[in-house]
């Protein structure tokens, strides 16, 4: 094979990989600008007709990030953290629940009992080749939510929060959709 | 191997080194305006870069006589194909795996040419830095905090008796408190380290010694105690975790961590230890 013809292919994988890089992302730097997954975890709140309460801790504080809401069922208030799946939440959660507390985590359309870094990676990777052929019904962000209600709390309804990952939600919202997962304040 | 084209092996590794290279530098640099390269500048990992460096620089002293043979050819038009692939999916793992293939075939059909397995080495660690080392971290979280936790206590339980250490959370009595989570874990720097040792000791010679084993065993140590010793000062107050977490201080340890581990590697890949 020739000498210029091996050097024009070579170059042409490096500018065309180049230009599909930038664009995806960019596509991805946006995605993930958009997501915010306190004010998604809100809105999924305020949706099922529950009442935010306010957090204590404030912004830079880690746990700045707890929602914490009111089921009438309850005498005290439940909270949702959301965390990166790659970290080991246990230590944090800790500070702001009292032994005994009943744990959910979410990630997508799983839910585990225990902390399961290795599935949410899965589903992670699944969602994000997905989301390459546009197949994806969620944003493959890598931010998963813990859900804790106080002892001797028994929710009547199980709250959805597949809505916080839900691509349709910010697709509506940025096209001016009532959804408003990625803009409302907690 | 046959020799089918009328470029050199050297040539077209080099293509796609470099192939692999720019794609790993846009998941690493901001290109999405000035402000964002320059930020992104700032917050590089420095060892990282040196170790591309490193991988050109022996590719760069390969043989310059062999031609590429039909599977030099084969493999570099899959490699490239893949890596246009690879840039539909916006993570580190796509190319940090064709980084391991491209480091697994230098390492194996080298056909003798040692730079061109010093370069097979260097890019493995590089691979490892990109895919592998957040995998093993991915499965091994809670353990690995557990350890840092555990020194940290110690050195802790000697120095501030008064800061209640309980599990992998730190709780000083004006109620300052501070957990381990992930991002502060020593593995990612020991990963940082053993890439730090490859590279200077490939840079400067093509073949490994018993004493690299050694360097490397230092340099991790060396890091382990820099970070356990920088988690003490996070929980010490919050004054210090301000300062040494968020503030001017983070740079300094950063810097600090960049220049020792080099320095130990550079250090253990001197001409006096390859007797070793």
């Amino acid at each position: 094979m020739n000498r210029i013809a091996i050097r024009g292919l070579c170059l042409f994988a490096l500018l065309a990989s180049v230009a599909i890089r930038i664009q995806a992302n960019g596509a991805r730097e946006a995605m993930t600008a958009e997501f915010d997954a306190g004010a998604a975890v809100a809105a999924v709140v305020r949706d099922h007709g529950y009442q935010l309460r306010e957090n204590p801790v404030k912004p830079p504080m880690v746990l700045s990030v707890v929602v914490y809401f009111q089921r009438p069922e309850c005498a005290r208030a439940s909270l949702v953290l959301p965390y990166f799946i790659n970290a080991e939440i246990a230590p944090l959660l800790s500070r702001v629940t009292d032994p005994g507390f009943d744990r959910h985590f979410y990630y997508m359309d799983g839910v585990w009992d225990e902390q399961s870094r290795v599935s949410m990676f899965l589903q992670w990777a699944k969602y994000a080749v997905l989301d390459i052929v546009g197949a994806s019904p969620y944003l493959p962000v890598k931010k998963a939510l813990v859900l804790a209600d106080p002892k001797d709390c028994h929710p009547a309804v199980a709250i959805d929060w597949r809505p916080v990952w839900d691509k349709a939600r910010y697709r509506n919202a940025a096209n001016g959709g009532s959804a408003g997962a990625g803009h409302t304040g907690s | 191997m046959v020799a089918v084209a009328g470029i050199g092996r050297r040539e077209l590794l080099l293509w796609i080194v470099a192939c692999l290279l720019v794609n790993q530098a846009l998941l690493l640099v901001g290109v999405g305006s000035y402000d964002a390269f320059a930020a992104s500048l700032l917050t590089q990992n420095y060892i990282y870069w040196l170790a591309c460096y490193a991988v050109v620089y022996r590719l760069y002293l390969g043989d310059r006589e062999i031609r590429a043979g039909r599977l030099d050819c084969a493999f570099a038009l899959a490699v490239c194909f893949l890596i246009v692939l690879s840039g539909f999916l916006p993570y580190r793992f796509g190319i940090g795996l064709l980084a391991t293939l491209v480091a697994f075939y230098l390492l194996i059909l080298n056909g003798g040419d040692r730079n061109l397995k010093a370069a097979g080495a260097v890019l493995l660690a590089v691979s490892a830095q990109l895919v592998w080392g957040p995998i093993f971290f991915q499965l091994f979280t809670p353990e690995l905090l557990r350890a840092d936790a555990g020194l940290v206590g110690t050195f802790l339980m000697a120095l501030r008796p008064d800061i209640i250490w309980e599990g992998t959370s730190f709780f000083a009595p004006d109620g300052h408190a501070v957990s381990l989570i992930a991002g502060c874990s020593s593995f990612n720097n020991v990963s940082a380290a053993v890439l730090a040792c490859v590279a200077v000791a490939m840079l400067r010679r093509t073949e490994w010694v018993p004493g690299d084993i050694a360097t490397i065993a230092i340099a991790c140590v060396a890091m382990i105690l820099i970070n356990s010793a920088r988690i003490c000062l996070f929980a010490w107050s919050l004054a210090f975790y301000d300062y040494w977490h968020d503030g001017e201080g983070a740079q300094i340890l950063g810097v600090s961590q960049t220049l020792i581990v080099l320095a130990i590697a550079w250090w253990g890949a001197g001409p006096s230890r390859r007797g070793s």
